[in-house]
């Protein structure tokens, strides 16, 4: 049997075209990854500054026009936008000084309105000197570059509205005032605590990685503070989404807690944790190329009398093509893999494989570091049925038909079936068909499968009985089948 | 009995509603070349693929060296060598290649047997070539070389000579003898063309229609239905008339034809010159096996 196998692998291996594909397969992996995905990532210009600028220019010209004695409020509105550009412009871009003035626009401007007011109509020192020492403790950390004292300062302030707004509350006798006060006291303790991960994680309002991570956290933690019910009561699309922003969460604060590294967009890791989505095309062509022709192209160049007149059972012989053609299957993706691996970290650098991938995990509950090595061998296992399932059938349509063209055809149209429709909750019947169960990547690590009547149970039936059925038939069907006369 | 290696009994093979094959009984014994011959068409192929397993019995049996080839496939089939059709190989593949496949398919046979059959079939200097450019007598011979690769006692060969040249022909044909006088291999041999297998095999079945309409040895066949004749060129075949004894006809003027043994040659031109009749020439008439076979089972039918 062994030596069956080593026959018909020394064919497929002796045939040029096998060299081609593969060759070509190494091409594209390597056009692929030197592109990248982000491909007009440097071309990309910032406006920003100009833009700035120009309208510091704007307002600067139009301020002179304008009389502060008859437009008052003319002016004052105007000065006010003027001098708030200015004080942006005062910081570079991405500092987290500028982050932080952008962040609090609303504030500033108030106060520079007031200060404006108070100087030119009203004419209020007692005022003045007020807004202006609030002014001043809002802008002598950003001056004095100290974002901690920054942070701490906006502390201070919302800790003193949540005291405020305790007090309020107490006295609020209205029940939906008293609802709406506590809602936004809610809200000043969530950006509370979010201004305490930022102390003690010693991350600051400068544009950088760390900064997106937490900003991301901080949106996904509010999205989730809406799913108020408890998790049974939602429906299906709403548990998808709820599962998504927990997952994000989860990984987000992972991530901002154990300082793992985000990678740029274009890295070797990411590219070889997502070949299945890249190559799978290319996989499941050479698989049906292979299967579709081992057998009948035996049966049409006449060469299977050779084999059928050896001394073994039919059914070994078709065996020994199934293995060989899985085995081929199977060396394909590790070449994949492998292509991947080295022009990946040729082009981006061997170190983004050290770093982990983190994942959320819907069984444990928990967030987990995986390799990326690991987790390409977990979504290669999860695709195994698929394809062995697309193999099958291309081969068991080669060996009934013996038509090669038609076996290829017929396989990559079983492959591309489930793209055909779009899964949705009124399509329970397709739950039978087996394009819509295998591929088990959509169960991974306990995700919910997009439509809420697949089961990984049912999937995993469904997958075995088709199996066994195709191959039932295709060896009954090879042990029967006449050598026609050429 | 013993040494029966091939038994075919009443061989029937119905395709729909054709009856391919109607009742084909043959049996070669160990060293003896059987030529399996018939028209294009008479069921020569049919019969060698249900031989082989390769078509299902419809009714009948087959028996190699004892064994049922439908009940014990494997043990009927083991010594079996065979060409089916014209020699199917590999054509991507080095006739080197092409042997180490099938040998691989066999328990017991080492690389050294894969040399040895290649310098029987003589191809020692192109075996590491592709089979691709190979001739069709290469091809014929690399078929050869890997139907004899596990030493068969029984090997089946469909048109060998197919193809080939007159001077292939006889290689091939020289090759066949060898293995059945010296390695005492039972041969079933099909063609087409008798008159390509009369100086080797030792008895023919021939096959019309799905039926094997004679079974005999080849001097048989040979004396039943081919009587040597010689035609005779000479001036005036009118006057030959009374001379000539032997059975004779009159072709035209100058030419006659003459039943006779080469012996009785000389008898007759002496006479023939006693009467003043010039023989200018002498010529065997060539009747094939096959013309004369052919003029017997009534032409090439095929129904």
């Amino acid at each position: 049997m062994i030596k069956l196998i080593k026959n018909e692998l020394s064919k497929i291996f002796k045939k040029k075209v096998i060299y081609i594909l593969f060759t070509i397969i190494a091409l594209i992996i390597i056009a692929n990854t030197i592109i990248g995905t982000n491909i007009y990532g440097g071309i990309v210009i910032d406006h920003t500054e100009e833009a700035r600028e120009q309208e510091q220019i704007e307002l600067g010209n139009k301020i002179k026009e304008l009389d502060n004695v008859k437009n008052i409020n003319e002016y004052i509105e105007v000065k006010t936008k003027l001098d708030m550009v200015n004080l942006e412009r005062e910081y570079p871009l991405g500092s987290w000084q500028e982050r932080a003035i952008v962040k609090n626009t609303n504030k500033i401007e108030q106060m520079l309105k007031e200060i404006n007011i108070y100087t030119y109509q009203t004419k209020d020192n007692e005022k003045l000197e007020k807004v202006k020492k609030t002014y001043n403790d809002f802008f002598n950390p950003l001056k004095e570059n100290k974002w901690r004292d920054f942070i701490n300062f906006q502390i201070k302030e919302l800790e003193a509205n949540i005291e405020n707004l305790e007090k309020e509350i107490i006295k609020e006798k209205n029940k939906e005032q008293k609802d709406n006060l506590e809602s936004q006291m809610e809200q000043y303790k969530f950006d509370l605590e979010f201004l305490k991960i930022r102390l003690e994680q010693n991350i600051s309002y400068e544009k950088s990685d760390r900064n997106t991570l937490i900003e991301a956290y901080k949106d996904n933690k509010q999205a989730l503070k809406f799913y108020t019910k408890s998790y049974e009561q939602y429906n299906y699309k709403e548990k998808i989404q709820y599962n998504k922003i927990l997952a994000n969460a989860n990984e987000l604060e992972y991530k901002i807690y154990n300082n793992i590294p985000t990678l740029e967009p274009d890295n070797a890791r990411d590219m070889l944790n997502n070949i299945f989505q890249f190559y799978e095309i290319l996989i499941i062509l050479v698989i049906v190329i292979v299967s579709g022709s081992i057998v009948s192209d035996e049966f049409n160049k006449g060469t299977i009398k050779l084999l059928l007149v050896k001394p073994h059972e039919r059914w070994k012989i078709l065996l020994s093509k199934l293995i060989a053609a899985i085995i081929l299957a199977i060396i394909l993706i590790l070449f994949i893999v492998i292509v991947q691996f080295l022009v990946g970290g040729c082009v981006y650098g061997f170190e983004d494989y050290s770093k982990p991938l983190i994942q959320y995990n819907f069984n444990t509950q928990g967030v987990m570091e995986i390799n990326v090595f690991c987790n390409v061998i977990i979504l290669m296992l999860a695709k195994i049925p698929m394809y062995l399932l697309v193999l099958s059938i291309t081969f068991a349509i080669s060996t009934i038909s013996s038509n090669t063209a038609l076996s290829i055809v017929l396989g990559i149209l079983t492959y591309l079936s489930k793209n055909i429709f779009y899964l949705n909750e009124n399509m329970e019947f397709s739950k039978y068909l087996l394009p819509v169960n295998w591929d088990f990547t959509m169960y991974l690590y306990g995700k919910l499968p997009e439509v809420s009547f697949l089961k990984f149970d049912f999937s995993i039936m469904i997958c075995l009985v088709s199996y066994i059925f195709i191959m039932l038939i295709t060896f009954a069907y090879f042990k029967n089948k006449d050598v026609k006369n050429i | 009995m013993d040494d029966v290696v091939l038994k075919c009994n009443k061989l029937c093979k119905k395709i729909g509603k054709k009856d391919i094959l109607k009742g084909i009984s043959l049996e070669v014994r160990k060293g003896e070349i059987v030529g399996f011959i018939g028209p294009n068409g008479a069921g020569k192929t049919t019969t060698i693929k249900l031989i082989l397993g390769l078509q299902k019995i419809t009714k009948g049996f087959v028996q190699i060296n004892g064994y049922d080839i439908r009940k014990e496939f494997i043990k009927a089939i083991e010594k079996v060598g065979t060409i089916v059709e014209s020699p199917d190989l590999y054509m991507y593949m080095s006739g080197y290649d092409n042997l180490k496949i099938s040998k691989n398919c066999y328990k017991g046979i080492n690389d050294s047997r894969i040399d040895e059959v290649v310098k029987i079939v003589g191809l020692n200097n192109r075996i590491h070539d592709k089979v691709s450019k190979y001739s069709l007598g290469m091809r014929q011979r690399l078929g050869i070389a890997q139907a004899i690769l596990h030493k068969p006692n029984l090997l089946i060969l469909d048109e060998p000579t197919n193809g080939l040249d007159p001077e292939g022909i006889i290689e091939i044909r020289n090759l066949i003898k060898r293995l059945a006088h010296e390695e005492k291999i039972g041969i079933l041999i099909s063609s087409h063309n008798l008159s390509e297998l009369e100086n080797s095999c030792d008895k023919v079945c021939i096959i019309k229609s799905g039926e094997i309409v004679e079974e005999m040895n080849i001097e048989g066949l040979k004396n039943e239905i081919v009587e040597e004749s010689y035609i005779l060129e000479i001036n005036d075949s009118k006057k030959a008339k009374d001379i000539v004894k032997n059975r004779y006809e009159i072709l035209d003027n100058e030419h006659i034809k003459v039943y006779a043994n080469k012996v009785e040659l000389p008898a007759i031109t002496k006479e023939l010159e006693k009467n003043q009749i010039t023989v200018y020439t002498i010529t065997k008439e060539e009747i094939t096996l096959e013309d004369a076979f052919l003029k017997k089972i009534g032409g090439n039918n095929i129904d």
